[in-house]
């Protein structure tokens, strides 16, 4: 595995005569927790979507562990490594919980189309071990007694938690997570930061787009702030937080009134 | 695992299922001719109606056209059965697997469409097969048809009793085959990109390539009712096919219920035998699948099968 998970080389993201995204080099090192931050309208998740394919960059290059991935389709993206969630909850509506989580662990089914559809042995057998590893991460996300329950019945502060153990079940190198904190009650969001800081153990890396400040710091050890679509500041949490552009870009020009 | 209060349903719809299944299968013993004709139509309904149940009902895409896959699995039984061999175990493969054939090299540009969008496409390709039916004379015969010389399966005649447990059989078989596949690696594919396609893309589901899939497999099914339909009556006639054949289809899933075999099954037997009921007001047959439909779409959108699953 090279050294940064993820790497983004001077990517832009034009639509139409808009510049959503202009130049943002980025690098995230293997198994670390990266925070990307800024305003509403900054770009966050037009780059989240730019790295998984959803809409790929203008221009630029995106590498995942070494080898350029920029304008793969979406779900090839995924294969290579990367897990996400979205910005509006996108759970798997007619599935149970488990299923939700499970077929995070898609890429992980080899068995042929053929060979699932007339369910055999082979088939069967990997479908039955990633229900148990969905399992297990239910388990670990507190949601363990919910598993055979259909996922529209949760509440909305565990759906979040659902697509963070679908997004984990593939055992991704990367995983995404598009403000995974909004909308949820502060012990939610505790249990979200419960499950992140976790996540050094699974040896997966994190980049996570979020507006509450205090989450953030508390799970990544490095961040991004884009403002208008262009890197402003870079670097640890504490050097950032004292960063003069990230002041008045961010919070707003008006500390020390 | 304390799965009871999702498998209890299913399990309880499936023994439903088998129960219908056999209620039709003994029809013929106390039955006249003409019944056991209406069961055996109902069995052939019942396998269109889980045709598009797959589609619509687990992968979330529409087809107004199944008219036209249903029409080219029992053209194709004629062609078999007219230039090659009058037999099921021919006809059935040869036709299924062509219309296969054919539906995916429809579904690949077709699929890119959604919803109304998609609504339109495929009701083109229902009328465009109708058509094609209707004024190739040379190779269908035209609007005056076709003749299947005789009802035969590995060369021995099957009388109508015996040709009824047949379709039944087959009806059975292809129930345990959507449910299965419903809970296989496609199934989950297809139930995931229903619900979401961006999230099932993130996942590594390859959403295009297994909308094809769906949209095969469905096209599939809906040939091998066309093509028990051909062996029933030796004859068939593209009127049968034309467009309110697809919204016959897509009527009786949605009166059954929209992602419910077990609704799939209801809805296509009683849509079958529905003509035969109002046999004297036959006129009026459009007018009250239109009501009946309006009626379900309103006042019951989770259609018969799911009258039972919104009390639990």
């Amino acid at each position: 595995m090279s050294e940064h998970v993820l790497a983004l080389e001077g990517v832009s993201k034009q639509f139409g005569g808009l510049k959503a995204l202009s130049d943002v080099s980025l690098r995230i090192p293997a198994r670390s927790r990266y925070g990307l931050i800024g305003p509403n309208g900054a770009g966050k998740s037009t780059l989240i979507n730019a790295i998984t394919g959803i809409s790929p960059p203008s221009s630029g290059r995106v590498v995942l562990d070494g080898s350029e991935i920029q304008g793969r389709r979406a779900h090839h993206i995924a294969r290579l490594g990367i897990g996400r969630t979205f910005q509006t909850s996108a759970v798997l509506a007619g599935m149970t919980v488990l299923e939700n989580v499970a077929v995070g662990a898609f890429k992980k089914l080899t068995a042929s189309d053929a060979e699932s559809v007339f369910a055999l042995p082979r088939a069967r057998r990997q479908q039955r071990s990633a229900s148990e590893a969905a399992e297990a991460l239910l388990d670990e996300v507190g949601l363990a007694d919910l598993a055979h329950r259909p996922v529209e019945e949760l509440p909305y502060g565990k759906l979040r938690l659902v697509e963070i153990a679908r997004a984990l079940a593939s055992d991704p190198l990367l995983i995404c997570l598009d403000e995974p904190a909004a909308g949820l009650n502060p012990s939610e969001v505790e249990q979200v930061g419960q499950t992140l800081r976790g996540l050094e153990k699974r040896g997966v890396a994190l980049l996570l787009v979020e507006h509450n400040m205090k989450l953030v710091f508390s799970v990544v050890d490095e961040l991004t702030v884009l403002h208008h679509g262009s890197v402003i500041a870079q670097g640890d949490p504490a050097t950032v937080r004292e960063h003069p552009e990230v002041l008045e870009a961010y919070l707003g020009s008006r500390r020390g009134e | 695992m304390n799965s009871k209060n999702l498998t209890q349903p299913r399990m309880i719809q499936n023994w439903i299922i088998a129960a219908i299944l056999i209620a039709l299968a003994v029809v013929p013993l106390f039955a006249d001719s003409f019944t056991v004709r209406m069961a055996t139509l109902a069995g052939i309904g019942s396998i269109l109606a889980l045709s598009l149940n797959l589609l619509y009902g687990f992968a979330g895409q529409i087809s107004f056209g199944h008219g036209g896959f249903y029409a080219l699995g029992a053209y194709g039984a004629a062609l078999v059965a007219q230039n090659l061999v009058s037999d099921l175990a021919v006809a059935i493969p040869i036709a299924v697997i062509a219309t296969i054939i054919i539906a995916s090299l429809i579904g690949a540009p077709v699929l890119r469409l959604r919803d109304h969008f998609l609504g339109l496409a495929t009701l083109a390709v229902g009328l465009v097969i109708y058509t094609v039916l209707n004024q190739w004379t040379d190779l269908t015969g035209g609007p005056s048809g076709m003749s299947i010389p005789t009802t035969a399966l590995f060369g021995i005649e099957l009388d109508s009793t015996i040709y009824h447990l047949l379709v039944i059989v087959i009806l059975a078989v292809v129930v345990i085959g959507i449910t299965t596949l419903v809970n296989s690696k496609v199934g989950w594919a297809l139930r995931a990109l229903k619900a979401d396609e961006a999230a099932a893309a993130s996942v590594g589901i390859n959403v295009a390539k297994y909308k094809i899939i769906a949209f095969g497999i469905s096209a599939g099914i809906a040939a091998l009712g066309g093509t028990l339909y051909a062996f029933l009556d030796n004859y068939i006639a593209p009127e049968t096919f034309g467009i309110h054949a697809s919204i016959m289809i897509l009527t009786m899933v949605v009166v059954g219920g929209l992602g419910s075999n077990l609704g799939a099954v209801i809805g296509g037997a009683f849509f079958i035998s529905l003509p035969m009921l109002f046999i004297e007001v036959q006129e009026y047959q459009h007018v009250i699948y239109g009501a009946v439909l309006l009626l379900f779409i309103l006042f019951l959108p989770g259609g018969i099968a799911g009258i039972r699953l919104r009390r639990s």
